[in-house]
């Protein structure tokens, strides 16, 4: 016989204003944004982002998720959901940044980057007032397109200038400009780390912009070391989102998103169960968010060519390091909670992109170096250190092959090696991540990212995903941006 | 379904399937280019070829237009999101038009779609579609071929189209439904077309049979061939927009100068209450429309080609298209004007009679009212709603 009705089937939940769908701190600062605008939220925790409590990669020696430190972290966020009284705390607000060269000089930049006539004048006395000229008045830039970058209205600064900072290289910007090559070394590997196109090529220079006008522990340009690195800030973004009442779920997947005629109106699960909410704001990667969840069908052509832009195929890949005693080199020695970057010599570089660019992996790489342990208790054995090390660039390859992680494996001693000079023998063990794809040219993923953000079509929905972030991933703009953007609309009462 | 802008510098223009026996009866050799096809501007004479077409029946060489078949189990999905073409709601052996917009609602070009089997689908463009068709195509189970060079396309306009087809041996099956069939052992796709205000028929058939259809039509009925000086007197009668012409595709065009379905007239082609199309949403959300593309009649013997459009004193418009009309005995154009005009009284300034202006009055086609409906319901549904 037919069954007619079913007695128990899947839920449909109603009520709720707005639907979160990812587990990253965009995703967090979304909600409790949301939340605390006073809209009933559901957070619904799936997909990557989540940070795993650490991990013991070898005997004794644990490492956390994702990035230990923060070039960029969105103060209006903080201070919209009042993160510091919700737990937020940096156990270092203002890194050193110690550059070795390729010829075994090293420059220790301090904390506050207005500070650094002194340390470049100790490297190279006639360049001092030169850097110190030249990093005030890029900073001054920078500032202008702070709010560009972070997600807001492009400056109205001189078009001669925006085109000029736009379009130029990094080559062309630095190249030449101090009496000293290895400063022009030093913002060359400050700018490439982490981007796709070669320093040569234009359209790069807007990265080391991009990399200067972020505002980290309330000082721009400044690099800060969060308390428990990216879990201390996830802690914090809960805390403030359950104060505001956003309801947090955790499932494996979601099915899809509920569209009516232009507009969304839920989200539906693998069981068939719904929720049902005018507005949804989605953290996940850009296809998961329009192609799995919308369907492509459903999408502008045009924006459906964005969407499915393919990744670079460079990348960057984070290595721990397991270091089992004090580094030799002295000056790299002298103290470990401090950022270590390696600046590559041009042809070295140069090198590093062209064997990138063929798959292989060369060495020397930019490499960025963090000692967790110096800020964390508890990651290494006494007198023992963890590294958490960044080498770009590398070749975008899949996990399981062998040759690529052998070729990381020998690039990581290097860079090890090029910091801490015979500091090598002590590595350990060694930990490779997955690579991750590196950052298209600035303007380039702005473009994409407002593309991304503001024409899908689909009413009351929002994208704060990895696309709609412009440097590092901790800084929290794209949440607020998404965030903002959804309670106007909720205000508007458009959806009605 | 109208040709577009023609390129006359066009040095190595491709010749189509039906160029041979076109060319035999071209004593002209008035040729331009289209889409990179070698076609016939003027056989013989334009007033005989219109005269034909008008009013009995002539042979038009349609293998400039851009044919593409989708297949598979997306197709329709593919269309339907492509084109503004009702595909959903297509029997088999049905056709339907539509447009083609960009995601900012403006108008790339136009679309014919034919049902041809349950998962078949020919679609007609005025442009080359490639590149947007395979976008479109992108992650769905569908694939597209550009068949243009592996058939001949044959139309036959005009109001004896049907007889002359059927005296062929070529049966069309009703005034909507396309029919296939086998014709001397050739396997013919016919389908019912308009161009502008006449009808016709288009038999599309494997080029390398190009010739023997062709001949078998001329030789049952003598038909006479028309051009596309021709054809244009006939598409601005039916108030068909020309792509290039009269309005300029979104791929191509400068900032601001791309047309909304309703600014060229052609809304009854985008319901935006059609299931979802590409570009529909920026379309349904777009500003009341700044100009129209009119048809206007100018009482003078001369095709006011570039003449300028006045209300009183003030320049409001252009004429993008123009020709003399034999059946209506006077000038026919289309008028790029402001909508604001739209209720004045207006008046062509002709280039070459500097200083006299004659009265311009909006006319009434084919293609107007359908618009005028169109506008009608949409503007009832829309306050029945409040």
């Amino acid at each position: 016989m037919t069954e007619l009705r079913r007695k128990t089937g899947p839920k449909i939940e109603g009520g709720v204003d707005a639907v979160i769908i990812g587990a990253s701190v965009d995703a967090l600062a979304a909600a409790a944004i949301l939340a605390r605008g006073g809209l009933h939220v559901v957070l619904i925790e799936t997909g990557a982002g989540r940070f795993r409590e650490r991990a013991e990669f070898a005997p004794h020696y644990y490492a956390a998720d994702g990035d230990p430190i923060a070039t960029a972290l969105d103060q209006q966020t903080i201070d919209q959901l009042d993160l510091y009284r919700h737990g937020l705390a940096f156990a270092r607000r203002r890194l050193e940044t110690f550059v070795r060269f390729s010829d075994g000089a090293a420059l220790v930049l301090p904390g506050d980057p207005a500070f650094a006539h002194e340390a470049i004048a100790a490297m190279s006395e006639a360049d001092a007032d030169r850097f110190a000229d030249y990093a005030e008045a890029e900073r001054k830039t920078a500032r202008q397109f702070a709010a560009w970058f972070s997600g807001g209205a492009e400056p109205a600064i001189a078009p001669d200038l925006r085109t000029e900072k736009a379009a130029a290289s990094i080559e062309e910007a630095v190249t030449g400009r101090f009496l000293d090559a290895r400063i022009a070394d030093y913002l060359r590997a400050e700018a490439a780390l982490g981007a796709a196109s070669r320093p040569s090529e234009p359209f790069t220079y807007l990265a080391l912009l991009r990399r200067m006008a972020g505002d980290a522990a309330g000082l721009q340009g400044a690099v800060a070391a969060i308390e428990g690195g990216g879990r201390g800030l996830v802690q914090a973004l809960r805390r403030a989102g359950q104060a505001a009442g956003v309801g947090i779920r955790q499932t494996d997947r979601v099915k899809s998103v509920i569209v009516e005629f232009d507009r969304v109106a839920g989200v539906e699960f693998d069981d068939g169960g719904q929720i049902r909410a005018p507005i949804i704001i989605s953290a996940l990667p850009a296809r998961e968010t329009f192609f799995d969840l919308v369907g492509r069908a459903r999408l502008d052509i045009e924006f459906a060519r964005v969407v499915e832009t393919p990744s670079p195929a460079i990348a960057s890949v984070r290595v721990n390091l397991a270091i089992s005693g004090p580094l030799v080199d002295p000056h790299a020695a002298a103290a470990l909670d401090r950022r270590f970057l390696y600046a590559p010599a041009p042809i070295e570089l140069d090198r590093a992109f062209r064997l990138a660019g063929e798959g292989v992996c060369g060495a020397p790489l930019i490499a960025e170096l963090i000692f967790p342990s110096a800020l964390e208790a508890g990651l290494a054995p006494e007198g023992c250190a963890t590294a958490s090390l960044l080498l770009h660039p590398v070749a975008l390859r899949p996990p399981g092959d062998e040759r690529w992680r052998e070729s990381v494996d020998a690039a990581s001693r290097v860079a090890f090696g090029r910091i801490a000079p015979g500091s090598a023998s002590l590595i350990e063990a060694i930990d490779i991540g997955e690579p991750e794809a590196a950052a298209p040219p600035t303007l380039a993923a702005i473009e994409r990212r407002e593309i991304l953000t503001g024409a899908s079509g689909l009413e009351g929905y929002y994208f704060c995903g990895p696309e709609a972030l412009i440097g590092g991933p901790l800084s929290l703009a794209a949440g607020r941006r998404a965030g903002e953007r959804a309670l106007a609309f909720f205000k508007q009462g458009g959806f009605d | 379904m109208h040709f577009p802008q023609g390129d006359d510098d066009c040095k190595t223009p491709r010749p189509t399937p039906l160029y041979a026996a076109a060319a035999s009866q071209s004593t002209s050799n008035s040729w331009t280019a289209i889409n990179g096809w070698a076609a016939a501007r003027v056989y013989a004479k334009v007033e005989e070829e219109y005269r034909a077409a008008s009013e009995d029946a002539a042979l038009v060489d349609l293998g400039p237009l851009c044919r593409y078949t989708v297949r598979g189990f997306d197709a329709a999905k593919v269309l339907a999101r492509l084109t503004t073409t009702p595909v959903n709601e297509l029997s088999v052996a049905e056709s339907a038009r539509g447009l083609i917009l960009d995601a900012a609602g403006a108008v790339v070009d136009f679309a014919d779609l034919t049902r041809l089997s349950g998962d078949l689908y020919l679609l007609t463009t005025a442009t080359p579609a490639d590149r947007r068709l395979d976008l479109a195509a992108r992650g769905f189970e569908a694939s597209v071929s550009n068949v243009g060079a592996e058939v001949a396309a044959l139309g036959i306009v005009g109001p004896g189209a049907r007889d002359a087809a059927a005296a062929a041996g070529i049966d069309v099956l009703s005034a909507d439904a396309s029919a296939q069939g086998r014709v001397r052992g050739v396997e013919l796709a016919i389908r019912p077309i308009n161009f502008g205000a006449a009808p016709g028929v288009e038999i599309i058939y494997p080029a390398e049979d190009a010739l023997v259809i062709w001949e078998r039509l001329k030789r049952k009925r003598q038909l006479p061939v028309a051009g596309i000086d021709a054809l244009d007197i006939l598409r601005i009668e039916g108030g068909a927009p020309r792509p290039g012409v009269d309005f300029v595709s979104a791929d191509r065009a400068a900032a601001g100068a791309a047309r909304m379905p309703d600014e060229i007239g052609l809304p009854h082609l985008a319901p935006p209450n059609r299931a979802w199309f590409n570009g529909r949403r920026a379309m349904k959300n777009a500003a009341d429309p700044r100009r129209y593309l009119v048809v206007l009649t100018v009482d003078t013997d001369l095709a006011p080609v570039g003449a300028t459009i006045h209300a009183r004193a003030e320049i409001v418009g252009r004429v993008t298209s123009a020709a003399f009309s034999p059946r209506l005995r006077r000038a026919l154009c289309f008028a790029d004007i402001d909508a604001a005009a739209l209720d004045r009284p207006l008046e062509a300034a002709l280039p070459e009679a500097p200083g006299m202006r004659l009265p311009a009055r909006l006319h009434d086609t084919a293609e107007s009212r359908l618009a005028a409906a169109f506008r009608e319901t949409t503007r009832a549904a829309t306050e029945s709603r409040r």
